[in-house]
């Protein structure tokens, strides 16, 4: 751009407002122009307000879905408790009995030969008066202090105790505490199950 | 010939010294920059009439004119912020600057520019400097009896100094358009002054 003096341009740039040629009316557009200023501002300062909005939100929202999710969590739990807790039926236990015994059936063989190994009779063991052993009792430590209580079995046929310590519905490493009632005496101890089939034996 | 004297003295910011007896410019816009309304206004109405000078070269109609006066001052206040003052002058041409490109974008908007290639002869020295004696008033009307096109072309490179290839790139036109768009003008401007009935012969020239 040629920023040489220019007389045409000296000339129209200090052109006064009755030199125009119209009618400025001046008050009127600046009204015009405050207005687009005024509005502007409160533009900036409605985005500010949403935009605060917006990060309260993402602070409140988080916490109140945690809470309904904790609070539906232990709804959840609570109501798997009582269904736990609740005995079961002739009739639901039977079948579930049937096939226990059965897998028993399979997996009793090799610990009777161990068992013997050991220096454990089979028809000693056998002999002995039917124990009652109850296992009802399990501690699961989740995120949520929440003792879960659940009974795996009841049964006086050493072979289905036996089939189901070989089969138990945890991990054999797990340690639990669990509570045993023996010949009409009861303790809690915390024991692994194959240490538990063990002692179990050892102590008949 | 009667030459009508040229006002003295020339000076690009004389509006911004004319109501500015208590507070200098500098102050005015540090006021502005500080969202002071009331400075705003004072520093308006010192600028109104010239940028509207501006607008109206440009534009076909006052209401248009008057639109981008008003784009041009919101665009003016919005990045007041960010303009560094290095004077009345640089302030002024600044603030005129703005002015131009909104009156563009809005003919551009309006479709009113459009590259046409003519195929004639071009004679680049036509000589119409006999318009620099018309009085700021006449010369005003003078360059908007130009049709718009070329008056766009005539105002950016007569007035205010742009190349025939800032024009083009500004007005997304070739360089050959914006050189043809000026000889008509200009050769329009001539007729304007030639006439024997015109106006303005009569009163600098007979």
């Amino acid at each position: 751009m040629n920023t040489g003096r220019n007389i045409l341009s000296e000339k129209l740039d200090q052109i006064g407002k009755s030199e125009l040629g119209i009618e400025l009316d001046e008050s009127l557009l600046w009204d015009q122009l405050n207005n687009r200023l005024t509005k502007k501002k409160s533009v900036v300062w409605r985005r500010i307000l949403v935009a605060a909005s917006l990060v309260a939100l993402m602070f409140i929202v988080p916490t109140i879905v945690s809470k309904d999710t904790s609070t539906a969590e232990l709804a959840e739990i609570k109501s798997e408790i009582e269904k736990v807790n609740k005995p079961m039926t002739q009739s639901e236990t039977e079948p579930v009995l049937e096939i226990v015994s059965d897998e028993a059936m399979k997996i009793s063989k090799p610990s009777i030969i161990k068992l013997r190994r050991k220096g454990l009779d089979e028809i000693n063991l056998l002999m002995y008066p039917p124990s009652e052993i109850v296992l009802n009792s399990i501690s699961v430590k989740n995120k949520q202090p929440i003792v879960l209580k659940k009974s795996f079995f009841k049964s006086t046929d050493i072979a289905i105790i036996q089939a189901s310590l070989q089969n138990p519905p945890i991990s054999p490493k797990r340690k639990l505490p669990i509570e045993t009632g023996i010949l009409g005496s009861s303790g809690t101890t915390e024991i692994d199950y194959k240490e538990l089939k063990i002692r179990l034996y050892v102590k008949n | 010939m009667k030459i009508p004297p040229l006002r003295q003295p020339f000076r690009y910011y004389r509006h911004l010294h004319n109501q500015m007896h208590l507070v200098n410019t500098k102050d005015l816009i540090d006021q502005c920059k500080s969202g002071d309304r009331k400075a705003q206004q004072q520093l308006f109405n010192q600028l109104s009439s010239p940028m509207m000078g501006v607008c109206i070269r440009y534009l076909k109609n006052t209401e248009d004119a008057e639109e981008v006066l008003l784009d041009g001052f919101y665009k003016m206040f919005r990045h007041l912020n960010r303009m560094t003052y290095q004077g009345e002058k640089s302030f002024f041409g600044w603030v005129k600057k703005i002015m131009i490109n909104e009156a563009l974008m809005r003919l551009r908007k309006n479709k009113e520019i459009r590259s046409v290639a003519i195929n004639e002869e071009i004679d680049e020295n036509l000589d119409v400097s006999p318009i620099k004696q018309l009085e700021v008033e006449d010369l005003l009307k003078i360059i908007q009896m130009i049709p718009i096109g070329y008056r766009t072309v005539f105002n950016l490179h007569e007035i205010e100094g742009y190349s025939h290839k800032e024009i083009g790139e500004a007005l997304k036109i070739s360089v050959g358009t914006s050189k043809s768009q000026l000889f008509k003008a200009k050769k329009l401007l001539q007729v304007y002054l030639k006439s024997e009935n015109n106006e303005y012969r009569t009163k600098y020239f007979i």
